[in-house]
């Protein structure tokens, strides 16, 4: 069932999991998930233009995805950049509504966000 | 949410050496193709030889447990477990030795573009058993399930007419046959030469 959550712990070291997904009927399509794990794994890294670059690319090529700015706008609050955070978060609810409101109050990477006057704007139902 | 670890899987065992643990089959996975593969013993397939061409899989392979040899486009190269090897190339010819007994290669594919679907090998490895033991009515039953889903699909078609001709079957045998050279006119060159349709090859209507 597509609704099912799931999530695994490991539970020894050097565990390692493979898994492979496809939507039943529908063409494989690569999705930017991939790249946004990427961006944000440079970033902690400490190349942060070098995660914005990859970021930039992924919204150039998926712009109708509001998970590109989203995860934009987690990656600008994440590294401290509150002005571009709000901007593309403020992106993502214009594209995706409640589906944004629902999902980024309970998200951590936006937590520096919390205590702005535009997140009650923008995320407050 | 199903589970199963794979040595649990069923093992049907083929007659290059390699037995197949039907990944996709046993889960009624729709999505996209997976299964496992083992040797019957040390230094026996574990990949049947094969190329992609018919299907135009890009295909990806992973030793799960012990150590398997491939040799693609006529190259060998030694996989431990954990190595990954991919094909992007449907034609090229690909195959592997299980180098150990308990070699484990779990295999995936797929074609770039397309929505995957179940592959018209799967009923017929799955029906070697059945006829190896010639219960031709399990086999013909199982190829008849998967022609519900592609009707017209050729190879299906022959293999259950192959089936039929050997279960005593003949006038069904001929029928499924003819359709299946309408679709495909090769197979009739193929029925020509099958030993599974040595009973009605003589028959009035047998494909030229």
């Amino acid at each position: 069932m597509s609704g099912e959550t799931r999530e695994a712990v490991a539970a020894e070291d050097g565990t390692i999991v493979l898994a492979i997904g496809a939507t039943r009927g529908g063409v494989f399509e690569a999705h930017g998930w991939e790249e946004v794990v990427i961006a944000f794994a440079k970033a902690r890294a400490g190349d942060v233009d070098g995660a914005r670059a990859m970021i930039d690319a992924l919204l150039a090529r998926e712009p109708d995805e509001w998970q590109g700015p989203y995860n934009a706008a987690c990656l600008e609050a994440l590294h401290g950049d509150t002005e571009r955070a709000f901007a593309q978060l403020a992106r993502a609810v214009e594209m995706g509504g409640d589906e944004v409101r629902d999902f980024a109050p309970g998200d951590s990477d936006l937590e520096s966000l919390h205590d702005d006057p535009r997140w009650q704007d923008l995320v407050a139902p | 949410m199903k589970t199963i670890h794979v040595d649990r899987l069923d093992r049907i065992e083929m007659d290059d050496g390699f037995v197949w643990r039907p990944i996709r089959r046993h889960f009624g996975i729709e999505a996209f193709g997976v299964n496992a593969y083992s040797p019957r013993e040390a230094g026996a397939q574990v990949v049947e030889e094969h190329s992609e061409s018919q299907l135009g899989h890009e295909e990806i392979y992973l030793v799960l447990r012990g150590r398997a040899r491939f040799t693609i486009d006529g190259k060998e190269h030694e996989l431990d477990a954990g190595q990954l090897v991919f094909l992007r190339d449907p034609a090229l010819r690909r195959g592997a030795v299980g180098l150990t007994e308990d070699t484990l290669v779990l295999a995936l594919g797929g074609k770039p573009g397309e929505a995957y679907e179940i592959s018209a090998w799967e009923t017929m490895f799955a029906a070697v058993p059945a006829a190896r033991e010639e219960r031709w009515d399990d086999a013909i039953r199982l190829h008849e399930e998967a022609l519900e889903r592609r009707p017209e699909h050729p190879a299906l078609l022959y293999n259950l007419a192959c089936m039929e001709a050997r279960g005593g079957k003949h006038l069904d045998a001929l029928l499924h046959l003819k359709r299946a050279v309408e679709l495909e006119p090769t197979w009739a060159e193929t029925a020509a030469r099958d030993s599974d349709f040595a009973a009605i090859r003589s028959e009035p209507g047998f494909p030229d």
